[in-house]
């Protein structure tokens, strides 16, 4: 019987990814508001930074879970609260993103492979960081659009809005986002080897 | 009525690691309750775990031999069907609740074997009728003392009606009223006939309950006891098998000469602090000399806790005033001098390795780390220096917290509960090395509802009682501490007179 | 907190999809409104939801928020403020709308939640995810208090200086306690689940009785025909 559920979620699985996924979210909400007064550092750091310092979290899951479908679940999960917290419309995307970041960790124990995890969590950071960011925009255009229609028209907020939706600091916004994930799986690894490993629990 | 198991040659290891439980033979009668009492690690919380199905399910490894309930193999029982036949409680009821609130964890395990809602309202109201907390349903369970969510764990167990108990240290954590108030819950238990395996380290209040008290040790039924073999035995034998006392009023207080000088180190003087209604210290004068050793005693909730992290600057208090050695400190000095070691100490280590654990946070110089295995030395810890501070036992933690102290060079050392969860032997241990350090001239306060722990390492006793001194006395012999700690008023209160 | 008796029960009375259904609404109308007084006109209803529920101070926390939001930003745009920053202004004030509404979500009893959200076509797994996340995000914080104080009394928080000249060890100090504390929960959690038959393969009904009623129905109604005034007629 045990043989048979290796492939699936075990109940403690579905614990391990809660208890890391929950630490994470608490993060990313200390984060997003210790960055909200700065909305530049918000919009194009703060995903990159929660990258950073949940990689560990997400290592460690991976390494002690170590079963294909994790990197999905943790997209889903993180799409349907995103879902409740507002972004609806998004669900699809993170299911989408969970695929793609599922994709790269096709093949047997991809999930303890050093690298491959690295790979899979930088895409999904990225994809966080464009999921995220989107909807901002958004909430962005409609209020110029607003703000405009109700006759205020001045030069700092044109000026704010350009700068902040440039399609080239969208494409900053990315590469940020990445680098910061690719170095938190880094440190992440290293926290691994240094601590969990050597006192066994994954 | 409650089921016989039979347990046969039974031997379990988890994957990798030595053997854990080794040829068990076993036979309990339906309606028995069986105490399982050993050393930590010797393999009493794997038995209860096979009972329940957990090995080989959950902790997986290599079992073999049978486990049979009243004559029908468990093996064939597919593992989520057992929670209709075992109910279980552990030590920490944090940690195995699933709801956020009282009647959502009762219902918890009738939701999941599909009974229908006036079902599960029906077993929810009875048995929390049964636990005396039918008031409470809605209530948030973090907000709830820890006698209090024991209740709720007993509840959620019995809300399914099951034939068998296995509890696993239930008492860990309870102070000595809600240890009584156990007590009579598994008296009542008993009476209706169930079938109770209990794995405890603390046995007295199990003396007139238990029919048969198991010693394990290393993986095998070492010794087996009635209870008036048990309470038969001197201290001599409890203490070789690594036991706790089953009489605490047989223990005698410290041997050790008294450290103390005249010197007084700590002294608070009206110190108030209430969180909202609730007042946890009200104008509590209080003082401490040098080397000396404190028990500070008193119910869950009256402000011990409290009290210890004031003195150490870790809450500042609402009035009065803490001196530390003659001097008014201000709560950030006093970080400097006083040490508190809480109860839960996995969020205390941060070091890779034992060494690393008392030199990190600063450069590592040769004389610090000298010092640092000096400490370990004297803590009898260099044994293990290698090892991740997480892979260390319950008391071997509670040493290597009192090296960091040590290596801080904190003249007061505030513990809280060090002997929690521990055996006869690492209580023991822990509260040796406490008189060690007074000896090393260290002003130490014990917060602890361990009696035994107090006789074994403290020379004085304060009593806290809703945020006042009730009492303070020099711990002469036992019965004056057990009095004032409150154990003997279960024997005034006879379970029949509550009824 | 000092909510009427009555308006108390009312949350143990609705149903988790009437709130869910709130909360999306309130996402669609935040998003779709073209008009400020139309968006402003929903926010209203809701804090007056909210003080339905019994949230009095937390309905009149977040209109006032609300408020304080939209006039700040008009005033930046008239006098060509900066700071604070428009961007962050115009986010807060699109983003309080859905924390309404999911701000009853997390005050519903958990195990009522999770009775109303198996009747949703989520699929069980993800669903057992999210409700261990909401049961665990109590227990991470009080965690995490307990490694800070510890971190305090080490000294690795002593002055700032000390955390920025070494941000890494402040990172893993503060990262290494919180994982094993967390897997620790989380083991114990499992087995505690397990032998309580989480894994069971009956149909499960719950304590609390997860029906559309009246009071369901009637929300329903009044947020649909507010979010149609607001997104449409306006």
């Amino acid at each position: 019987m045990t043989q048979h559920s290796k492939k699936k979620f075990s109940i403690r699985d579905m614990m391990t990814i809660a208890a890391m996924m929950v630490i994470c979210f608490i993060i990313m909400m200390i984060m997003s508001g210790l960055t909200l007064p700065f909305p530049l550092v918000n919009l194009y750091g703060s995903a990159g930074i929660d990258g950073f310092i949940c990689a560990v979290f997400f290592l460690v899951a991976a390494n002690r879970v170590n079963k294909h479908g994790l990197l999905f679940a943790w997209a889903a999960v993180y799409g349907l609260i995103q879902g409740v917290m507002g972004y609806m419309f998004l669900f699809p995307y993170f299911l989408a993103l969970g695929a793609v970041a599922e994709l790269a960790m096709v093949g047997k124990d991809s999930y303890r492979n050093p690298l491959r995890t690295r790979i899979g969590w930088t895409i999904n950071c990225a994809g966080n960081f464009i999921g995220c960011a989107v909807p901002l925009w958004w909430a962005w255009d409609s209020y110029a659009a607003m703000a405009l229609e109700s006759g205020f028209t001045n030069d700092t907020l044109t000026m704010q809005m350009e700068m902040v939706t440039s399609p080239a600091l969208m494409f900053l916004g990315v590469g940020i986002t990445a680098v910061l994930a690719y170095l938190g799986t880094l440190f992440g690894q290293r926290l691994l080897r240094k601590h969990f490993q050597k006192a066994g629990i994954v | 009525m409650g089921k016989e198991i039979a347990i046969h040659d039974l031997s379990f290891s988890y994957s990798g690691s030595d053997m854990q439980l080794a040829h068990i033979d076993l036979q309990i009668r339906a309606g028995e309750v069986i105490v399982l009492t050993g050393p930590s690690g010797s393999g009493k919380s794997s038995l209860t775990r096979v009972i329940n199905g957990l090995i080989p399910y959950f902790f997986e490894g290599a079992l073999e031999g049978t486990v049979n309930v009243d004559g029908k193999p468990l093996a064939d029982i597919p593992s989520w069907a057992r929670g209709q036949l075992v109910g279980n409680v552990f030590q920490d009821p944090r940690s195995q609740f699933f709801a956020n609130e009282v009647a959502g964890e009762i219902a918890f395990g009738c939701e999941n074997y599909g009974y229908d809602h006036a079902d599960i309202c029906m077993h929810v109201q009875r048995a929390a009728t049964a636990m005396k907390i039918d008031d409470m349903l809605e209530h948030s369970l973090h907000t709830l003392s820890y006698g209090m969510r024991q209740k709720v764990a007993i509840a959620s167990a019995q809300a399914i009606d099951p034939e068998i108990y296995v509890m696993d240290e239930p008492s860990a954590n309870l102070d000595i009223a809600s240890t009584d108030r156990f007590a009579e819950i598994i008296r009542d238990l008993k009476a209706q006939g169930k079938t109770i395996i209990i794995a405890e380290h603390r046995l007295y209040y199990l003396m007139d309950l238990a029919d048969r008290f198991l010693c394990v040790a290393q993986g095998k039924i070492a010794r087996e006891y009635s209870a008036q073999e048990m309470q038969a035995l001197p201290m001599q034998a409890i203490r070789a098998l690594g036991l706790r006392a089953p009489d605490l009023h047989q223990i005698s207080p410290v041997a050790r000469v008294s450290a103390a000088r005249e010197e007084v180190v700590l002294e608070a003087r009206d110190l108030t602090h209430a969180f909202g209604e609730t007042v946890v210290a009200d104008s509590i004068h209080l003082r401490c000399r040098l080397g000396e050793v404190v028990a500070l005693i008193g119910p869950n909730g009256a402000g011990k806790s409290t009290l210890g992290r004031i003195f150490a600057g870790l809450m500042k208090e609402q009035s009065g005033e803490v001196q530390l050695f003659g001097e008014r400190t201000k709560p950030k000095k006093r970080a400097e001098k006083v040490w508190y070691i809480p109860q839960d100490l996995d969020s205390q280590l941060f070091g890779e390795d034992l060494l690393d654990e008392l030199t990190t946070g600063a450069p590592v110089t040769p004389l610090r780390r000298e010092q640092a295995e000096e400490i370990l030395a004297a803590l009898e810890l260099s044994h293990f220096v290698t090892q991740h501070p997480s892979t260390l036992s319950g008391g071997q933690k509670q040493r290597l917290a009192l090296g960091v102290a040590l290596m801080h060079e904190a003249p007061i050392i505030i513990l809280d509960e060090p002997t929690s969860g521990l055996d006869g032997a690492n209580m023991r241990n822990v509260s040796r090395m406490i008189g060690k350090l007074a000896e090393r001239g260290h002003t130490i306060i014990v917060i602890t509802h361990d009696a035994e722990c107090a006789l074994a390492c403290c020379e004085r006793a304060i009593r806290l009682e809703k945020g006042r001194i009730s009492a303070d006395f020099a711990i002469k012999d036992a019965s004056i501490l057990l009095e004032k700690m409150g154990y003997d008023e279960k024997e005034a209160i006879s379970w029949h007179n509550k009824k | 907190m000092m909510a009427s008796a009555s308006a108390r029960k009312r949350i143990a009375q609705v149903d988790g999809r009437t709130v869910l259904f709130l909360t999306i609404c309130a996402c669609l109308v935040s998003f779709l409104t073209t008009d400020l007084l139309g968006h402003a006109l929903f926010t209203c209803g809701l804090a007056l939801m909210l003080c339905f529920f019994g949230c009095y101070k937390q309905g009149i926390g977040y209109f006032a928020a609300y408020l304080a939001c939209v006039l700040g930003l008009y005033y930046e745009a008239k006098v060509g403020l900066s700071f604070p920053s428009p961007l962050l202004l115009s986010m807060l004030y699109k983003l309080l709308l859905p924390a309404m509404p999911a701000y009853l979500l997390f005050r519903m009893p958990s195990v009522k939640l999770t009775a109303s959200l198996r009747k949703l076509p989520i699929p069980s797994k993800a669903m057992l995810v999210l409700m261990v996340m909401l049961r665990f995000a109590p227990t991470v914080i009080l965690e995490f208090k307990g490694v800070c104080e510890a971190m305090k009394m080490r000294g690795f928080l002593r002055s700032p200086w000390a955390v920025l000249r070494h941000p890494l060890n402040t990172l893993e100090y503060a990262i290494v306690p919180m994982v094993f504390r967390a897997l620790k929960i989380a083991d114990e959690l499992s087995a505690s689940a397990i032998v309580r038959g989480i894994e069971s393969p009956y149909k499960k009904q719950s304590y609390y009785l997860s029906r559309i009623g009246g009071m369901d129905a009637g929300i329903i109604g009044i947020t649909v025909a507010l979010a149609v005034v607001c997104c449409l007629v306006m």
